[in-house]
């Protein structure tokens, strides 16, 4: 069980006790940041619970759940609302909606690291939940066991919390229901009494590094991604997939016209970034982030940990005694605010100019 | 049967069996011996009260054929086929799901016909507070007059959320939160009752966090049973749930004492590799400070919910600490604890929260600071007069504290006194020079004023060469521009220079020197880091 699974020893461990001693709750929320192994662990459950030979990986069931595909296991996500009176949410998707939502759980069935989105979905919705209940109130597996997976669970409404609160309690024999999400405390307090809570670790860099390596990157490549990832797994594929070496030197780049601050390169700067993708701009500012709280950790005299600009550290220690009054944690702040306001609508040239100069008035304060 | 969770296994089936909520089991019970039977009841309070289980319990005590004491003797017929969800006379309905006014019509229609079995046709809707607007207004009437065999059962958690004419047709009944101490009772008479050693550290821990629900708790209490096996241990116990020791939040507290920022990110980083979370991090942390405040504030640490080592621990930590700063410090917290739910980055957030709570210095009482100024103020005007009057002449130590007229009417007065506002004057244009005339930067800051009066600003320049001084004539247009600026007056400079040669270190005889020493002086000096020039 869990071979496939990186890291989560404490999760593995728990739900191994609680298959040798026979005490499977039928609730379950599994909380923990994106891109971790919480979807995978589930899938495993499911898999278990269903193959007829102790988990074999071969039979039919576990194929069939490994493909996301098992008449016993019911996912559950947020969809784009539907119509006044349609009872079936999936009935009232159009063509291509369809297929990208056939997309997102192959892909989901590939890669159980990966999330699944579906445009213009913001909330899980009732009629999926009543759904939920008149399928599982019909199929009453003999020998196998419902799974019910819930992906972003605290994306489910008022009204489809409250439709579900019954269910959850006393659902029908041999059912389990699992809640993924990132953000448990969003739930409502009559969700979270009635489930037991399962915290999953952010992995750690090692483990991230070792992953990469079996999936064939390179062992610069595995390091730098695995200490950028923070912990996700997803992020650290992503981030591999980039030319990291060009991502830090744009981040010095952009530092030092921060520290020059001379008007016409500022508002060039600006203007060049402002044409970029907004996800790019995200991680510019938290490599820039990456670099003050490493600042920090040089003044702390934590050498002994890891450095994200490990290879730049001749630069981070020249900034930071030629800074010396540089106010780190101001910097950081005027970054996270700037990570907030680009994700929302804003103009990106205006904030990008004011984000420039606040970070110069906390590098150099008068 | 396969493995049922403790708290649908335990269940209470009789009223006596309801934890904390006696208030309403004996009115219930009372109620139903004297027969004494309303037709709606409305049951609110928090999640995992009671509420449901006690729906359940009066449905089947009502129809009970041999009732004890009010409570349903659970073996009759009657109550044989509610328990096993068989009977044809009570309806759990999920108001949730069934919330429109289609489905209160069905209702409606239903409840018109008599009992098959039993006395009394119960209908219990959970979730009321789901029920759509038109829905409860269609269930009006029915709820003010129904059928004599019919008894309604609403339970919500939400009962704000109802009409005020449902709420006024209902009996109502508050369930109120279980305190820990129940809930520790009831946990450890589930746990004998099963074979479970358990630890009553574990069972404090679990029943703190299951903030006033009893299914909480039981949830809580099986996971910790799962992880852990039979024998439940509370260092394990801690790491099921993810509950922090208190000795996280006094590592951060050492941290702050000892003004180490390395501290801040070993905890953090242990924290994040542990799998906990951020936001319950911050939550535990607040309450930290404010356990620490209430030490600090009360003097003991009896309000502190926490077990006899830890008192003791925090009324000790708390001496380290003014209450000031720590209503600074959990002023801080709170600002910590609502920002990290939302920060894009929490770990950076927490951080860098943190490690600002590090470098705040300590506060010092105003009323503290008040006395000693005042202190200083008595000292001063005790001095024998002799004392003053030996270096009134001189100017620049004239700066009476009890002299708090405005600076303006001042100068008009005495306009020969140097005062405050210019030794401010000058620290101002020293600035402005060394910024704007690099060259004369350094001999700039060595002058000193000489005099002030009439508009005219008099500087001495100490020299050390000719040049220097031929710089400061092609250049004193320039620093008596900057002198109109910042004084907002039209004044005009004067310069006059001094050889170097003649600087105080050598005009400072040994005379003065003794004199220098001397404590009120040094104290006069210290107040308002004047210059001594002569005695």
């Amino acid at each position: 069980m869990f071979e496939t699974i990186v890291g989560q020893e404490r999760v593995k461990k728990f739900f191994r006790r609680v298959f040798s001693e026979d005490k499977l709750s039928h609730s379950y929320i599994f909380a923990g940041k994106d891109g971790i192994g919480k979807s995978a662990v589930a899938f495993e459950l499911a898999k278990a619970l269903n193959c007829p030979n102790n988990n074999c990986r071969k039979c039919s069931d576990c194929k069939q759940v490994l493909s996301l595909q098992h008449q016993n296991l019911h996912l559950v996500f947020p969809l784009p609302s539907v119509e006044k009176g349609e009872k079936n949410p999936i009935k009232s998707l159009s063509e291509s909606e369809l297929e990208q939502v056939k997309n997102e759980i192959s892909q989901k069935a590939k890669n159980p690291y990966h999330q699944i989105s579906v445009s213009k979905a913001r909330e899980i919705l009732i009629q999926s939940v009543r759904n939920l209940a008149s399928e599982l109130a019909f199929s009453i597996p003999e020998h196998n066991y419902s799974v019910v997976i819930f992906f972003q669970a605290d994306k489910l409404n008022q009204n489809s919390a409250n439709a579900f609160l019954k269910l959850l309690e006393e659902p029908p024999q041999k059912t389990l229901f699992i809640l993924i999400t990132e953000s448990p405390k969003t739930l409502l307090p009559t969700i979270l009494s009635r489930c037991q809570l399962v915290r999953f670790d952010l992995l750690s860099e090692d483990e991230i590094k070792n992953y990469l390596l079996e999936k064939g990157f390179s062992e610069e490549e595995s390091k730098k991604a695995s200490k950028l990832a923070g912990g996700s797994l997803q992020t650290a594929l992503e981030i591999v997939n980039l030319d990291l070496i060009t991502k830090f030197e744009e981040a010095l780049n952009f530092l030092r016209v921060v520290v020059v601050c001379e008007p016409t390169q500022v508002l060039d700067l600006a203007k060049n970034l402002s044409k970029r993708e907004k996800n790019e701009l995200e991680s510019l500012f938290k490599l820039t982030m990456n670099w003050f709280r490493d600042c920090l950790l040089l003044k702390a005299e934590r050498t002994d940990k890891h450095l994200v600009f490990e290879t730049y550290r001749e630069n981070l220690q020249k900034f930071s005694q030629r800074y010396h009054f540089a106010n780190e944690n101001q910097a950081i702040e005027v970054l996270e605010k700037g990570i907030f306001s680009i994700n929302r609508n804003v103009y990106v040239n205006l904030l990008l100019t004011d984000l420039i100069v606040q970070l110069n008035r906390a590098i150099l304060p008068r | 049967m396969s493995y049922l969770v403790t708290a649908r296994k335990w269940r209470p089936q009789i009223f006596d069996d309801v934890v904390a909520q006696e208030s309403i089991t004996t009115t219930l019970k009372k109620a139903l011996e004297t027969n004494r039977i309303a037709q709606a009841y409305l049951f609110s309070g928090p999640r995992g009260v009671g509420k449901t289980t006690a729906a359940r319990i009066l449905a089947k005590a009502v129809n009970c054929e041999n009732r004890n004491d009010g409570n349903p003797c659970n073996k009759c017929v009657s109550c044989e086929n509610s328990f096993s969800g068989r009977g044809m006379d009570i309806f759990e309905i999920d108001g949730a799901s069934n919330n429109s006014v289609d489905d209160v019509r069905e209702l409606r229609e239903s409840v018109k016909f008599p009992p098959l079995t039993s006395k009394y046709k119960v209908y219990i809707i959970d979730e009321i507070h789901m029920l759509s607007k038109p829905a409860f207004n269609a269930l009006l009437k029915t709820l003010e007059e129904p059928p004599s065999h019919l008894i309604f059962i609403f339970a919500t958690t939400e009962p704000h959320k109802l009409l005020p004419t449902v709420l006024s047709r209902c009996q109502r009944y508050d369930f109120k939160s279980i305190p820990i101490e129940e809930i520790i009772e009831r946990l450890r008479f589930i746990s004998t009752e099963e074979g479970i050693k358990i630890d009553e550290g574990s069972l404090h821990l679990i029943a703190k966090t299951a903030n006033g629900g009893m299914r909480d708790a039981q949830t809580t209490f099986d996971q910790v049973v799962a992880f852990c096996g039979n024998n439940v241990k509370l260092e394990e116990a801690q790491l099921a749930i993810g509950a922090f020791s208190e000795d996280t939040f006094f590592e951060i507290t050492y941290a702050i004492k000892s003004k180490e920022i390395g501290v801040v990110f070993k905890t953090l980083e242990k924290i994040s590799n542990g799998g906990f979370d951020l936001v319950e991090f911050a939550k535990g942390l607040t309450e930290h400070f404010r356990n620490l405040l209430v030490c600090s504030s009360l003097g003991n640490a009896n309000l502190v919910p926490l077990s006899e080592f830890y008192r003791k621990k925090y009324l000790e930590e708390a001496q380290a600490f003014t209450t000031k700063d720590l209503v600074r410090l959990f002023d801080k917290t709170t600002l910590l604890e609502s920002g990290v739910r939302h920060a894009e980055q929490q770990r950076f957030f927490v951080e860098n929260s943190l490690v600002q709570m590090v470098k705040m210095d300590k506060g010092i009482e105003i009323e503290a600071l008040i006395s000693r100024i005042q202190d200083l103020k008595k000292n001063f005007e005790n001095l024998p007069k002799s004392s003053i009057s030996s270096f009134a002449p001189n100017e620049n130590l004239l700066v009476k504290t009890e002299n708090h007229e405005p600076a303006g009417e001042k100068e008009t007065s005495k306009p020969e006194e140097i005062v405050f506002e210019d030794e401010n004057l000058l620290e101002q244009l020293k600035k402005k020079v060394s910024e704007e005339i690099q060259i004369l930067a350094q001999e700039f800051q060595k002058s000193e004023l000489e005099s002030f009066k009439e508009q005219i600003f008099t500087l001495r320049i100490f020299l050390r060469s000719d040049f220097i001084k031929k710089q400061f004539e092609t250049n004193k247009k320039n620093i008596e521009d900057f002198l109109c600026e910042l004084s907002g007056k039209n004044l005009r400079l004067k310069l006059t220079y001094v050889e170097e040669a003649v600087t105080e270190p050598q005009k400072t005889s040994e005379n003065d020197t003794k004199k220098l020493t001397d404590p009120i002086i040094e104290e006069a000096l210290n107040l308002f880091g004047g210059k001594l020039e002569k005695l």
